[in-house]
């Protein structure tokens, strides 16, 4: 399975976010989901006789819509994480 | 039908609200999902199924036209009650569902699988689902593509969910928590329940931080918001509402109740030490609470008092609790 998914497309792309050290570990747990999500409907299209570069076209399109979402939830994420401060508060100095 | 429990469905529905899904727009993410189910699994009718309380929701349909059926009439509720798929061969032939108004009239369903859409804290809020005009069965593979969908459809609710939450406490952000609590209010006000609010800050977690480093105050941010969330009821809303300050709504609880919760929750953070390699850290929190004015509209009203209790419980020291009524006067409860 592992030879016919790695020309994935989808697949590329989800590692090299999965590579970036910066990426928020709920979504990096999220993003490894998906990855074996994706890998496991890829596999069983193929056992069901689908052709390969239609499993292909499904893959990316369905991480496609995955990963416009995913950018939004990453903005929101880290314009959260700037506005965080520990601390601030004058009482407690 | 065996029923769910009304702690479990109680949870359900509580988990289906904080996604926040329900009568929104179609989606092509969504509609991408089912488009493939329907031509993979060769099957005339596929949806992506919200059980509400009285009702199933469709964020996602092909071949059916109507939004929604009741709860009362839908296979769905059979399979959120269970996490393996539910599979029905043949309506007619099943005691359950032969003189359902959707297997008597249209779309006279026939054959039906469901998998459960298993949220992260185990609520089975909808079902992606396979509906057939005539009897069939799916084959050992067809069933893993629909499970498979089912996970991607768990994946986009789960990550539009993530924005929405502290990703370091799984608490909710402060805008959703706002948002919750405006919510919460109005169903208050509707049904002539209390509700209460709690604000509270951990005393010198700046210093914790200072002396052995930000893993160590994560350590204890997380050790706190697990406190709370293993102290809280599932209707209660709780949020990191900045970096050492939390914040909880009680619906339907007073004053009394509020105080009990609180008092509660300052003994558990004070026994509760956070390790950090060799040391150990611990850690007290100030607290301000307030209960629901009758002028109170929105959330704002309860967060100001709520906020300068806690600023006065912070003045005087730490590890106290004031409470702010809706008169606006203040009181030391500990």
């Amino acid at each position: 399975m592992s030879q016919c998914l790695q020309v994935l497309d989808a697949f590329k792309a989800i590692q090299r976010r999965l590579d970036d050290p910066a990426l928020p570990p709920t979504v990096r747990e999220n993003m490894e989901q998906h990855f074996q999500n994706l890998a496991s409907l890829a596999h069983n299209l193929k056992e069901l006789g689908v052709d390969q570069e239609e499993i292909n076209h499904h893959v990316s399109e369905i991480y496609g819509k995955y990963e416009q979402a995913l950018e939004i939830s990453l903005s929101r994420i880290r314009a959260i994480e700037e506005t965080i401060v520990i601390g601030d508060d004058p009482a407690e100095t | 039908m065996t029923d769910i429990p009304n702690s479990h469905e109680a949870k359900r529905l509580a988990t289906l609200q904080e996604y926040d899904i329900l009568d929104s727009g179609p989606e092509e993410a969504f509609d991408r999902i089912t488009r493939l189910a329907q031509s993979a699994l060769r099957m005339p009718i596929v949806l992506v199924s919200l059980v509400d309380e009285n009702r199933q929701w469709f964020k996602s349909r092909q071949g059916l036209d109507i939004p929604e059926t009741s709860r009362e009439v839908s296979f769905c509720s059979h399979t959120i009650q269970q996490d393996p798929p539910f599979v029905v061969a043949n309506a007619l032939l099943d005691d359950r569902f032969a003189d359902n108004p959707l297997v008597t009239g249209p779309p006279h369903i026939r054959f039906y699988a469901g998998v459960p859409l298993k949220m992260k804290n185990g609520a089975n809020i909808g079902t992606l689902c396979a509906i057939d005009t005539k009897p069939c069965q799916l084959t050992e593979t067809e069933m893993s593509i629909l499970s498979d969908l089912a996970q991607l459809v768990v994946d986009e609710l789960e990550l539009r969910q993530l924005a929405t939450t502290d990703s370091l406490t799984g608490a909710l952000t402060r805008r959703s928590f706002e948002g919750e609590v405006d919510s919460e209010l109005d169903r208050s006000k509707r049904y002539n329940h209390n509700a209460a609010l709690i604000l509270f800050d951990l005393d010198r977690l700046a210093g914790v931080n200072d002396s052995f480093g930000h893993a160590a105050g994560d350590a204890v941010l997380r050790k706190v918001a697990g406190i709370c969330k293993a102290a809280l009821r599932t209707v209660d809303v709780f949020g990191r509402i900045d970096g050492d300050k939390f914040a909880i709504l009680l619906p339907e609880t007073g004053r009394e109740g509020a105080l009990n919760v609180v008092e509660r929750l300052r003994q558990e953070i004070k026994a509760g030490p956070a390790s950090m390699g060799n040391s150990i850290i611990t850690i007290t929190a100030s607290f301000g609470v307030t209960v629901m004015a009758e002028v109170d509209r929105t959330g704002h009203g309860m967060m100001r008092r709520a906020s300068d209790a806690l600023r006065e419980a912070k003045a005087g020291g730490s590890n106290r609790i004031l409470f702010k009524d809706a008169d606006d006067s203040l009181s030391e409860v500990a």
